[in-house]
């Protein structure tokens, strides 16, 4: 096909114009995030605004510090998504197990998790903002409700990767494991637990970004003790653009290293798996 | 057989927990459908509906989630098509060049607005470049409640963001297609836009299908792009009305009326998917 591409000059005009468009248009706009956040914030209400800072500052950064307690704000993030990835993973995974291993279990689990996938948040967030309170839940300092609340994102993608991954293990390997004397609990932890690393570490990886990224409960359930999209969130619609981009590049730091890992998952084909039906 | 009943058993009790926990998301929306329906002294009473159903700002919002996904699922289907049409000829530094075309989707969501909103505002970047290039006149209200351009850029955000999904799952459809398809077509004489329309794009439909009844469901539980860009008043969608009846009219009965609304029409709205997608994949076969 290079060959062909080469052998018509237009066509590889078109071709190298277009991939230097694309990197343009998807990594233009985070130059502008890291360009805003290294400026002082009274550049960010300048007309017109210059491609390049006048000055370079941490300002943003060191006024985020003294006045938003970021380092809480930061914690909560980290934790609410730590708690919801472990919580999906020790829930889930015996779960998807169980329903690769038994037909009778399969069709209720899968197709539980995926009318769970399928509801919209917002029709769980609304009466939890009601339900939360008496369980003393409601705005917890810990992210408390909002980890339940993610749970319910984080669950169902739990469920169908180790699901889809276990699917695909041969069954001979756990019978020869019973064979020899094996509890099933055994089979879980020896056989299962081991060859299933690949999927579970995929899906720790997306359920820890779905939940670090997550703003529709965040917003609706932590009012004062905020995860890092609904300040984010707040900062945007103040116009502090210069705060919102540095919370902006705090927050890119997982996702960027996620990127990286992401593309050997892409290669191994796991994803593909969780989500064919 | 002893052992058959003892693995069963196993197989159910570690299913519980996570069946349960499924389970008591029924609790939650019992709950709305139960402050939806009733009134202030707990009777069965349609009022909510009726209040709300002849609310313009509900009303608006749900035109708006009807025009948004709908033009959303198309565009990312015809861009993500192209584009893993177009990425499956790479040979070079494919793999870099993958990574650059799912950024937006791999950056958090409210970072990606947030880049959005400093190109799109009035005094932003995309502004700020067409003035120093050709003047005042060049710019234009791109995220201004009045403007014209502002829905279209609305949906345009919306749908590059999702594309890299559609993109993703085709481009992986095309590599695992067998090269020697492609080979036999260009030794009949194919021209690339015949191998294009006729080998590989019929092949891709089955991943196509998967991909867009994925994201048809996502796209109308549609939330943060227009609520970030431009605010629920200017251009509400049901998620975005419901979330402000909820937090800033403390009005819940009203906004668990919007929520069900969209789950309800959104439940339709997958059945019906699953079952067209399933028929299309069993025609096909």
């Amino acid at each position: 096909m290079k060959r062909h591409l080469k052998s018509r000059s237009p066509l590889t005009v078109i071709h190298v114009g277009g991939l230097v468009g694309l990197a343009l248009i998807n990594l233009g706009p985070i130059f502008l995030v890291l360009r805003q956040a290294l400026a002082p914030e009274r550049e960010s209400i300048g007309w017109p605004l210059a491609l390049l800072p006048k000055v370079l500052s941490l300002e943003n950064l060191t006024t985020l510090w003294r006045t938003q307690a970021l380092f809480d704000h930061m914690t909560l993030s980290l934790g609410v998504a730590l708690g919801t990835t472990m919580l999906s993973l020790l829930l889930g995974f015996p779960a998807g197990w169980a329903a690769a291993r038994s037909r009778l279990l399969e069709r209720l689990t899968t197709q539980s998790a995926l009318v769970a996938r399928f509801l919209p948040p917002i029709a769980i967030a609304v009466p939890l903002t009601v339900l939360l309170i008496p369980m003393q839940m409601y705005d917890h300092p810990l992210g408390l409700g909002l980890i339940l609340a993610h749970l319910t994102i984080g669950l169902p993608f739990a469920i169908l990767l180790s699901y889809a991954s276990l699917r695909e293990l041969p069954q001979e390997l756990e019978d020869a494991a019973y064979v020899d004397g094996c509890t099933p609990f055994g089979a879980l932890f020896r056989i299962a637990l081991p060859t299933a690393r690949g999927a579970i570490s995929s899906a720790f990886i997306l359920i820890f970004l779905l939940s670090w990224d997550e703003l529709t409960y965040a917003l609706m359930i932590q009012l004062t003790n905020r995860t890092l999209p609904p300040l984010l969130y707040y900062y945007t619609e103040f116009g502090m653009l210069g705060s919102a981009s540095t919370l902006a590049i705090l927050m890119l730091v997982p996702s960027v290293i996620v990127i990286v890992l992401l593309q050997r998952l892409l290669r191994r084909g796991i994803l593909s798996g969780s989500l064919r039906m | 057989m002893r052992f058959s009943t003892q693995r069963q058993f196993t197989y159910t009790l570690l299913t519980l927990p996570a069946l349960g926990f499924l389970l008591i998301l029924l609790w939650p929306l019992g709950v709305a459908l139960h402050s939806a329906l009733t009134d202030t002294v707990g009777r069965f009473s349609t009022e909510h509906l009726h209040r709300v159903y002849s609310d313009t700002l509900f009303l608006r919002g749900f035109q708006f989630n009807v025009l948004i996904p709908v033009v959303t699922v198309v565009l990312e289907a015809a861009i993500g098509l192209s584009m893993a049409v177009w990425f499956y000829h790479i040979r070079r530094g494919k793999t870099y060049w993958r990574t650059i075309a799912i950024v937006p989707f791999a950056i958090p969501e409210i970072v990606y607005l947030l880049t959005m909103k400093l190109l799109f505002r009035q005094h932003g970047y995309l502004n700020s470049l067409l003035y120093t290039t050709g003047g005042e006149e060049w710019t234009a209200g791109w995220l201004q409640p009045e403007s014209s351009l502002l829905t279209v850029v609305v949906i345009l955000v919306d749908a590059w963001r999702v594309t890299p999904v559609v993109f993703l799952i085709v481009l992986a459809a095309l590599e695992q297609m067998p090269e020697s398809y492609i080979e036999a077509a260009r030794v009949d004489g194919a021209s690339w836009w015949q191998v294009t329309r006729l080998v590989q794009v019929p092949l891709a439909v089955p991943a196509l299908v998967v991909a867009l009844s994925l994201r048809t469901i996502d796209a109308f539980r549609i939330f943060a792009t227009p609520f970030v860009l431009v605010g629920v008043q200017v251009m509400p969608v049901l998620t975005s009305v419901a979330y402000h009846y909820r937090m800033e009219a403390n009005d819940p009965s009203a906004a668990n009326v919007s929520a069900l609304t969209l789950a309800f029409t959104l439940l339709s709205i997958s059945l019906s998917v699953f079952f067209l997608a399933g028929w299309i994949r069993k025609k096909r076969t």
